[in-house]
């Protein structure tokens, strides 16, 4: 079974809404009553990236193209270590100073992937958008890691530029391709 | 004639009441939605089950949901 485009654009939406999300729970800080930032460390955000990656591998079932496959298997698999990694961490089963660095290197790996999908079918649609939602996710996670790095960190994180960045291309690019 | 001050620990209290980043977020995301919204317009596609998610599952819905939820989560705790 293969999707029309409309409703590959409609997975898109949702996923792009659901990281839009993640992303401004974790890296958005809330203002605690004495005016100092707190962040959330819900657990919205290792459950929204597991659900993602379930919505990520059902790509597995429906694609036509084997790279498609294996790439968003490999994605959904990303998406699924690091949730299960945060959510134990925010369960307080597992603490560990790493632990740290999973969401950062998450990115990075998303969107090398991206990459490899761009180079593995150069000629698809949307080539160039590919390349630059990678690269917005690997700047994302590069800029995340280096925060860690300081001993003063801004109050919002630059990595959340890009990243938000991503998330609206992943709303916006596919209703073009849609429409 | 010296201009009467709050004390700090209020002056931050009054100051995170008013500029929760994640409201300016959500406000901006409601915002962008409505905006897309009156471009693009938006569909209904009826009250069946499939019908609903379909209709929510609109760009301009979607956004302006994350919006909601976010305004929902920026409340001081």
């Amino acid at each position: 079974m293969i999707l029309p485009h409309l409703q590959i654009a409609r997975a898109h939406w949702v996923l792009g809404a659901l990281f839009l999300a993640i992303l401004i729970e974790e890296y958005v800080p809330l203002m605690g009553s004495d005016g100092r930032p707190v962040r959330s460390r819900s657990l919205f955000v290792p459950w929204g990236l597991m659900i993602g990656a379930v919505g990520v591998w059902a790509t597995t079932v429906f694609a036509d193209v084997v790279h498609d496959m294996l790439v968003h298997t490999l994605w959904g698999d990303i998406l699924f270590a690091a949730g299960a990694l945060e959510l134990a961490r925010r369960r307080g089963v597992y603490e560990r100073p790493w632990l740290d660095s999973v969401l950062p290197l998450a990115f990075v790996c998303w969107g090398s992937l991206f990459v490899i999908h761009v180079v593995m079918e150069p000629a698809a649609v949307g080539g160039g958008w590919h390349l630059a939602m990678g690269l917005l996710l690997i700047a994302g996670g590069i800029l995340e890691v280096v925060r860690l790095q300081l001993r003063r960190a801004p109050r919002i994180p630059l990595a959340a530029l890009p990243l938000t960045g991503f998330a609206l291309a992943l709303i916006v690019i596919p209703v073009s391709q849609a429409t | 004639m010296a201009v009467p001050t709050l004390p700090r620990d209020e002056r931050r209290t009054v100051r995170s009441a008013f500029v929760q980043p994640r409201l300016v977020v959500a406000l901006l995301l409601v915002a962008g939605a409505v905006a897309w919204a009156a471009v693009r317009g938006l569909h209904a596609y009826g009250l069946t089950p499939v019908g609903v998610a379909y209709t929510l599952d609109q760009p301009p819905v979607l956004l302006a949901l994350v919006g909601v939820w976010l305004c929902y989560r920026s409340r001081a705790r």
